[in-house]
């Protein structure tokens, strides 16, 4: 279970808050879609979740712990990220099966034997992502299509079900094909491992398509949070509608 | 000029495969870790210093030489502490600290230089003969290449070399930066000492002033090694520094059969970085 309160965050030169005053609860198994505009604050969000960067006030709790000061390699034991930048992603001059390795190896410490015995288990990731990667364990993720190394990265994010997955923008910077493929399988792995999950997306199909949870950011606050059948019955019109409401109130000059 | 030479070719190859050492010390935190450390100019000769104030103590040789290494280590760890914790800039931090090591070193000894009279070395103890010691360094370099190869094949190399290509990515691997970028520092300057224990042992007696000039020498070694054996494998990198100093030694051998008197070595070495750094920009290789 995921828990923010009053999560806010003001940048340094700027005069209004990136975040004010979030809170949010997830449950345990809860596909979370964070839809918004740009510059909403929803990557910024993401981070703070992640350690990259630190809230000015709040309380984060995932689990039983408090990980509001934890330091980015510790919550890296147990909260995954995958990012819109694939060179985030992976270690480009290392081989997938090196990647990979570092991944399976999370969370517990490293020994002085060889990293090279967990291959047949990256065959078998690699093989239900229906994208032939398992025929490229030695090679290095800089020769990769940005699809893959996408692909890479996601499983890298998956291996060991992490606590809490936070996707921002993932599919992004893929051609449609590949995006679609990479959507379907982090949908498909998502609800098989009972993963609690954070999507930025501004896709609005696969926000409406996938996830029991949609919450729309804009300046900051959540102001918008369906969930189950009221999410299932949501519809493109009615995000759009939901957009421009907030948009004209901005160029109106009230929010 | 070809024979004085030639007659120095066996001193230099005894002499390149001590050196060789730092710059495999240069190397490991440069290259894999990405953290361009100077402390050499001061482990190296904390090494020596400490060697043979053990030495004179009476304690075994080999014991000696893991005492300095270990030492090397420990300040090599101070390095990256200055580094990691006090935000002072890497570069800074080693010259801060070699000069520091200066002082320690001149206070270990007493005086400016210690000689080592009857006491053992591991050269007296299993190398007599020229052609023994060379063996004998020949066989060092080689376990400790060895050793260096195989840690990076572990799990805990891997995560090594994670943090030197891509800190970020390492982070959310929940890869802990700073031990691993300790590690780097104590295995680099730990070798750096290794090679001061070393030609103490060799020359029978050690100097504060031996350090002066190590760094850039190390540094010319490193990068000719690099542009000779390539960089893209991991052996290929390992190997860099052992072949570098061995042919920059040669190179130098033979300034000096044509003439040159050593205080121009600097000028040699430094011309010798540049001209690698352009051999590297042309083919289009990275740069320091
Ligand atoms: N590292 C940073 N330093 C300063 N300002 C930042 C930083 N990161 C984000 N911001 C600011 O925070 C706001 C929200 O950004 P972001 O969270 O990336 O929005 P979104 O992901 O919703 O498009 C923007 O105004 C952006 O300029
Ligand atoms: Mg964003």
């Amino acid at each position: 279970m995921l828990q923010i309160k009053n999560l806010s965050k003001t940048f340094a030169g700027h005069s209004q808050p990136t975040l004010s005053s979030i809170s949010l609860t997830l449950q345990t198994g809860d596909f979370c879609m964070v839809i918004g505009s740009n510059g909403s604050g929803k990557s910024t969000l993401l981070k703070i979740l992640l350690g990259e960067y630190a809230a000015d006030t709040g309380k984060i709790r995932l689990g039983d712990q408090d990980i509001f000061k934890q330091p980015l390699y510790q919550r890296g034991k147990y909260i995954s990220g995958v990012f819109q930048d694939v060179v985030r992603g992976t270690i480009a001059d290392m081989t997938v099966s090196e990647n990979l390795s570092l991944a399976y190896m999370r969370g517990r410490k490293a020994t002085f034997g060889s990293y090279r015995q967990y291959q047949h288990v990256f065959m078998q990731h690699l093989s239900s992502l229906q994208m032939d990667l398992e025929k490229k364990l030695n090679t290095l993720c800089r020769e990769l299509s940005g699809g893959q190394r996408q692909a890479i990265a996601f499983t890298m994010a998956t291996l060991h079900s992490p606590q809490l997955l936070l996707l921002d923008e993932h599919c992004s910077a893929l051609d449609p094909k590949s995006s679609q493929h990479i959507m379907e399988s982090t949908a498909q792995l998502i609800q098989q491992k009972n993963i609690t999950t954070l999507m930025v997306t501004h896709h609005l199909p696969d926000a409406i398509k996938h996830g029991n949870r949609l919450i729309m950011i804009h300046k900051g606050n959540i102001v918008f949070d369906v969930s189950g059948t009221e999410k299932k019955a949501l519809t493109i019109t009615q995000l759009l509608q939901r957009f421009h409401h907030h948009e004209d109130s901005l160029l109106m000059g009230e929010g | 000029m070809l024979t004085t030479w030639i007659n120095l070719i066996p001193i230099g190859i005894m002499q390149s495969l001590m050196i060789a050492f730092v710059a495999l010390g240069v190397m490991i935190p440069f290259r894999l870790l990405n953290f361009a450390d100077l402390t050499s100019e001061g482990t190296f000769p904390l090494g020596g210093c400490l060697c043979a104030l053990l030495l004179l103590q009476g304690i075994h040789p080999i014991l000696a030489i893991f005492m300095s290494m270990l030492a090397g280590g420990l300040i090599g760890t101070f390095t990256a502490m200055l580094h990691l914790k006090l935000r002072i800039n890497s570069l800074l931090a080693g010259i801060i600290v070699s000069t520091i090591l200066y002082s320690v070193n001149l206070r270990l000894m007493g005086k400016p230089n210690v000689a080592l009279f009857n006491q053992s070395t591991i050269f007296s103890l299993f190398a007599s003969t020229d052609t023994h010691k060379t063996i004998l360094l020949l066989v060092l370099n080689a376990l400790v290449l060895c050793a260096m190869y195989a840690f990076l094949h572990t799990e805990k190399g891997l995560r090594f070399r994670a943090v030197g290509l891509n800190p970020q990515v390492s982070a959310q691997q929940g890869i802990n930066l700073t031990r691993y970028t300790l590690m780097g520092l104590a295995f680099g300057n730990a070798c750096n000492s290794l090679s001061g224990a070393l030609m103490v042992q060799m020359q029978g007696y050690a100097d504060i002033g031996m350090g002066v000039g190590i760094l850039i020498h190390a540094l010319a070694a490193l990068m000719i090694g690099e542009t000779l054996t390539g960089t893209t494998r991991l052996w290929q990198q390992l190997l860099a520094p052992f072949v570098g100093a061995v042919v920059y030694q040669q190179i130098q051998g033979l300034v000096m059969a044509m003439g040159l008197q050593p205080s121009d070595f600097k000028m040699v070495t430094g011309a010798m970085v540049l001209l690698t750094l352009a051999i590297q920009l042309w083919r289009g290789k990275r740069l320091v």
